[in-house]
């Protein structure tokens, strides 16, 4: 650009008066062609040189038609809604400048002041003949070369002005929300001004170059040098200011939890996690999120996350939209996410947004960091059970950038050093990677592409071994279509496996596998149609394809046959339309349909149950068989996603909310907690989708401007489907897994407060959630029943959950930090009795969940010490010195009674019954 | 250093938090016990019928006074008799057979009838051959392995239960051929107890005893998966190298019992429910439905 603009430059010393007499007049028509294509096609037809660059047009198409009219004027016509200005340089050439006007005469005193002239430099504005050329210094640009360069408007020499207008608007990145109250300044003038409410501002600025800076409360300051040539817009795309942030709490939405229309949402910012307490020390945005109300864990063991008393498999985890099934490592004890590659997690627990659909209860929408354009960084750390490495590596400046993220588990290792006995048979090891590729292409394009997998490898006898893996791929292409119109457009790869190897000196040996993967694409647009209404719209289509079960024998020696289970496929769909609609100054909504709609298809065997029968397999009347892709059964139907927020006061609103769901993949586990060798299973002629319905209702309050945020809000959700097990079901290899399905009824409901302190040296929040969680089967065959067609409380039904999380900053340097939980015991089955039978005593059970386990109460504590801040060092250390489970209470995770030798045993586990120290070493470059 | 103390805590932190506690005693159901295996065997089968009871008891009360049968479907029916204990031992000698089923029909005291599902020989199958390996197990530990080889003969002979009976040489360690024998003993003689002691040689020689224990655990297999339906190295029993049983003299007797595929998963529900391989997951427990029911 620099260049072509110093070129036109040379052009404009070279030549003077150029004649136009006799000017020729043609006839010339376009249709629905983009500007460098019509030019090349009035070069072409009417036999003119132009010259240009093609990247000073958009891809936006024009039509036109014309007759009698000379090319100059025909040109101008073209170029009407572009920056971009013409010359006529020759006979049958033109020169196209962008932004800039090419002079003909060089301006007064251009070579110092003329020699027979008395008076001094006379004031420009006053000069009669064209304006000023604008001229820019090329050291001060190179100066701010890390700072974007912008030119705008096209100069005209026939309307000059001392100043011009720049308006636009600014909108947050990650939300897309318009930014109210962020003033636009600039930097070596001091003219500024400030966006409104719906982030518009208008600026009038003097031609030429301008230092322009962006300042907000929490938003990250931008800078940017725009070279000024006529009125002109200019839209900002300001970030969270997130390195401002020095604590747990989020300044930088103030207020948000009060005017977001939507309900039910929660963001973590990964960053701002780093402080509090965990296990091991290996920080863990899922955990946080359990301290959140509505968000509850069955216990330090369990797999998922339960929100708002729905099953796990009801959450969707998305890593930049692609789904990963499983994201934790080790039965849910460390995340299998890099937490230095992590940005936030934002959560739906309510009213989920259109755009998603298929899980019930709450989507984890986690984004990663954009990688640092400018300089190499890095982020590691060495814990007591994983090693931890991100890499930012800068591809093109100011453009684009690549995130590396890798983690390790040593634990293996260490237990093979320790060469204990005891611990010979059970190992345990994990890892995962990460890269994502960011690039902005320009600024209306903008990708990213994410590759993540990760790894468990764990056995408990010697003869087996268990290994699962998630994999997840996305590309997401985020367009800007006009300044109302945006899209992202994502196309995601997704797959969980784990297999089971067994090996002992037998002809038993095997290999067990399973496998689900699905595809998606999606696009979705958001369309500003006033300042009253949003529109977001799209359409999301999904490819499921399992792998139910495959085995095949291990070793020369074994005489497993190979076999493998029928694959099931399917096709889940969503069209979705939703509007922000801005009633009054207090009044908005968020409104909005999504259609939701799943085929299972062929290739399959179905088989099908006399109705008025219990379902096994005596009572199967007929298979039916299915070609590949033919339509086994379609289910689907309107989801309803509607929230409204009355704003009662400038900081106390109401909100309310209604939405219904559908959900067509489940998972199958016939253990308390999950496990992660729960297959997941889609629905088919027989096993119907998940469905649920949500009320919400909230009072949202800040106090003291915004240093406490206070809510409380309640729930109401009925569930219908939700599946269960028959007594002792078998699911790994079971080809008529319908036989020992169940499938019930759901209801949950909780009234759920959040106190958070966001300013100040003490910060943190208090969250308390009285819940209960029931599920009824019911049916009028007696082996399909529980607890004889009774509501009864699920295993993670959890009354009482209170949170507190603080930390405390004493100095820049050193900070504490607490984290205090405390939960009703979950419930469990308990035995009535006890009978002799085969040699021995064992236990029988009536109602399932009758009892409950202690309550669960845990203290953490921790210390963080940053380095010293010198700001040549090398790299920049932070210790993170913890302990969990200071109180050293065995918080029981489960109670189950054994047989041994003959006499029953009541046995208790817990999985961190002890205080446990440990120390992370950070370093950051 | 540093790295392996702490992973020392967290090994603890696992695996040591597995406690007993005491059961609390629940509001309980008497419920009858039936205990009943038919087979190929030409004997006097026997059914055992016991009670229900609280974790507090501490005994097994015995049925006694029902009434049982086994009622073949070619109309015949076989009575069977308490011997006592709670053990019924039919009335004649017989063998179920192929291609008949069998019902077993109990009328318990207070009037109510149960009926088991009609069920049938699902097939035979030998034991090929039992052997001691000397091996390690899978915690490394010195021992010996008893495996069993076997195949199956004919019908469906998928689905096998194991029950053996160990007998064992017992030499007292510290026996002595003479006793003492206490005569004269007067507490409450002053100043002290009198008496008068005297060595005498043993009567009964109880220097060498034999114990024979039944199995109580649940050992089962499937060969379902397998192309051979070939059963190798199947191990029954593992000693470890200082087990006391295997101090003399030993010997296991195994029977092998071809099953049907609901009896299979009953008992490895009933296995599966009453152990634990696994802190983290255990497996939902629930009322176990058996073949019988109150007709």
């Amino acid at each position: 650009m620099i260049r072509a603009f110093l070129c036109c430059l040379l052009f404009a010393v070279g030549i003077s008066g150029m004649a136009q007499e006799h000017e020729e007049r043609v006839d010339f028509e376009f249709d629905s062609l983009s500007i460098p294509e019509v030019l090349s096609k009035f070069s072409a037809t009417l036999d003119y040189k132009v010259f240009y660059l093609e990247s000073w047009f958009t891809e936006d198409r024009i039509s036109g038609r014309y007759a009698d009219i000379t090319p100059q004027d025909l040109l101008s016509a073209i170029l009407k809604d572009t920056p971009v200005s013409q010359y006529r340089y020759g006979p049958r050439t033109f020169v196209l400048t962008a932004n800039s006007q090419i002079y003909e005469q060089l301006p007064d005193g251009f070579f110092g002041r003329p020699s027979d002239s008395t008076s001094p430099i006379s004031s420009t504005t006053e000069r009669p003949g064209p304006p000023a050329p604008v001229f820019v210094n090329q050291q001060e640009l190179q100066n701010n070369a890390q700072v974007e360069t912008i030119r705008i408007g096209r100069q005209e020499l026939s309307n000059p002005a001392s100043t011009y207008l720049l308006t636009g608007y600014v909108q947050e990145r990650a939300s897309g929300r318009a930014v109210a109250d962020l003033v636009i300044y600039e930097k070596n003038r001091g003219l500024g001004t400030a966006t409104d409410i719906n982030g518009y501002y208008e600026l009038r600025l003097p031609p030429g170059l301008n230092l322009l800076e962006s300042r907000s409360i929490g938003k990250e300051a931008v800078q940017k040098q725009v070279i000024l040539y006529n009125d002109g817009t200019l839209d900002w795309l300001v970030e969270e200011g997130v390195e401002e942030l020095e604590e747990v709490v989020v300044e930088a939405r103030q207020d948000s939890n009060v005017e977001e229309v939507i309900t039910g949402t929660q963001i973590i910012n990964a960053e701002e996690s780093k402080d509090i307490p965990l296990v091991l020390g290996e920080r863990n945005i899922l955990d946080i999120a359990a301290t959140l109300p509505g968000i509850s864990k069955a216990g330090e063991g369990a797999l998922g996350l339960n929100v708002r008393g729905g099953r796990t498999d009801q959450n969707m985890f998305l890593l930049n939209k692609a789904i990963v099934y499983n994201p934790t490592h080790f039965f849910g004890i460390f995340q299998a996410l890099n937490p230095f590659v992590t940005e936030q997690v934002e959560i739906y627990k309510g009213v989920i947004p259109v755009e998603y659909g298929g899980r019930l209860s709450a989507v984890f929408d986690i984004k990663t960091k954009d990688g640092s354009t400018d300089d190499l960084k890095g982020e590691g750390s060495i814990g007591p059970v994983t090693a931890n490495m991100a890499l930012e590596i800068p591809i093109a400046k100011d453009r684009s950038s690549l995130v590396l993220g890798g983690r390790v588990a040593y634990s293996d290792w260490i237990l093979r050093v320790l060469e204990n006995e005891d611990l010979n048979s059970s190992t345990a090891s994990f890892y995962d990677l990460i890269g994502t590729y960011t690039d902005r292409l320009n600024e209306n394009n903008r990708l990213k592409a994410t590759a993540y997998y990760s790894k468990d490898r764990f056995s408990i006898t010697a003869d087996s071994t268990f290994r699962y893996s998630n994999r997840a791929a996305s590309v997401e292409w985020d367009h800007r279509f006009s300044d109302q119109n945006t899209g992202s457009f994502t196309l995601t790869n997704s797959r969980y496996a784990f297999d089971i190897g067994y090996e002992a000196q037998s002809n038993t040996n095997f290999n067990l596998g399973y496998s689900v993967e699905e595809t998606e694409l999606r696009g979705v647009i958001r369309h500003r149609l006033s300042d009253q209404h949003r529109l977001t719209y799209g359409l999301a289509g999904k490819y499921y394809g399992v792998r139910p079960g495959t085995l095949e024998p291990l070793g020369q020696d074994s005489d497993v046959v190979p076999q493998e289970l029928g694959r099931e496929q399917g096709l889940e769909g969503g069209v979705f339309l939703s509007d922000d609609w801005v009633v009054s100054e207090r009044l908005s909504l968020s409104a909005g349909l999504r259609l939701s709609v799943f085929a299972a298809l062929g290739p399959s065997d179905q088989r099908e149950y006399a109705p008025d029968q219990p379902r096994n397999p005596a009572t199967v009347i007929d298979t039916l068989s299915y070609g590949s892709g033919e339509v086994i059964k379609t289910y689907g139907g309107p989801e309803v996603r509607f929230s409204t927020r009355y704003l009662l006061g400038p900081e106390f609103s109401v909100k309310a909310g209604f939405s219904n769901m559908y959900q067509y993949i489940h998972t199958l586990t016939n253990t308390t907690s999950v496990s992660p060798i729960d297959t997941w299973k889609l629905s088919d002629l027989n096993i119907r989708p998940q469905t649920s319905q949500q009320v919400t209702l909230g009072f949202f309050r800040n106090l003291n401007e915004g240093m406490f945020e206070l809510s409380l809000e309640g729930y109401y959700k009925w569930s219908q489907d939700v599946l269960d097990f028959k007594t002792g079901a078998q699911i790994l290899l079971n080809d008529a897994i319908e036989t020992e399905v169940i499938q019930g009824d759901g209801k949950a409901y909780g009234v759920e407060f959040l106190l958070k302190k966001t300013i100040g040296r003490l910060n943190g929040w208090l969250g308390y959630t009285y819940s209960r969680s029931l599920i009824r089967f019911d049916s009028p065959f007696p082996e399909e029943q529980v607890n004889n067609g009774e509501f009864f409380p699920s295993n993670y039904d959890q009354p009482h959950n209170l949170s507190l999380v603080a930390n405390y900053k004493f100095t820049q340097r050193y900070s504490a930090s607490l984290n205090f939980s405390y939960q009703t015991g979950r419930p469990v089955t308990y035995p009535i009795g006890q009978f002799n039978f085969n040699n021995a005593d064992y236990v029988f059970y009536s109602d399932r969940n009758s009892q409950r386990i202690p309550d669960y109460i845990r203290l953490d504590l921790g210390i963080n010490i940053e380095g010293n801040h010198r700001k040549n060092k090398l790299a920049h250390s932070f210790w993170t010195i913890s302990v969990y489970n200071v109180l050293g209470r065995a918080n029981p995770y489960s109670l189950f009674f054994v047989t041994e030798d003959g006499e029953v045993k009541a046995l208790q586990t817990s999985i961190f019954g002890i205080p446990i120290p440990s120390i992370t070493y950070n370093f950051k470059f | 250093m540093k790295k392996v103390f702490y992973i020392a805590v967290l090994l603890i932190g696992i695996v040591s938090c597995v406690e007993e506690v005491a059961i609390e005693e629940q509001e309980t159901a008497d419920l009858l016990v039936v205990e009943a295996t038919l087979t190929d065997e030409f004997k006097r089968h026997q059914v055992r019928l016991t009670r229900s009871f609280g974790f507090g008891a501490d005994s097994v009360p015995p049925e006694t006074r029902a009434q049982v049968s086994i009622q073949i479907n070619d109309g015949a029916t076989v009575p069977f008799s308490h011997t006592g204990d709670g053990i019924y031992i039919s009335d004649l000698e017989f063998a179920a057979e192929t291609g008949r089923s069998y019902e077993l029909i109990i009328a318990s005291p207070e009037g109510t009838v149960y009926r088991s599902s009609a069920e049938e020989l699902p097939g035979t199958a030998t034991i090929d051959e039992l052997y001691a390996v000397r091996e390690n197990n899978e915690n490394g530990t010195d021992g010996v392995f008893i495996y069993l080889d076997g195949s199956p003969e004919q019908g469906n002979a998928d689905y096998y239960r194991y029950e053996y009976e160990e007998t064992y040489k017992i030499i007292a360690p510290f026996w002595s051929p003479q006793d003492f024998l206490l005569t004269d003993y007067d507490p409450c003689a002053l100043p002290s107890i009198t008496y008068n002691l005297e060595i005498v040689p043993r009567e009964e020689e109880q220097q060498v005893c034999f114990q024979t224990v039944p199995s109580s655990r649940v050992l089962q297999n499937d060969v379902t998966t397998l192309s051979s339906s070939r059963i190798e190295r199947f191990p029954i029993r593992f000693l470890g190298a200082t087990d006391f049983m295997i101090s003399h003299r030993y010997s296991i007797l195994v029977r092998q019992y071809v099953q049907s595929p609901t009896a299979f998963s009953y008992f490895q529900s009933l296995e599966s429910f009453s152990s634990s391989e696994n802190v983290f997951n255990s497996v939902q427990p629930g009322f176990l439905t058996g073949n019988i029911q109150a007709a």
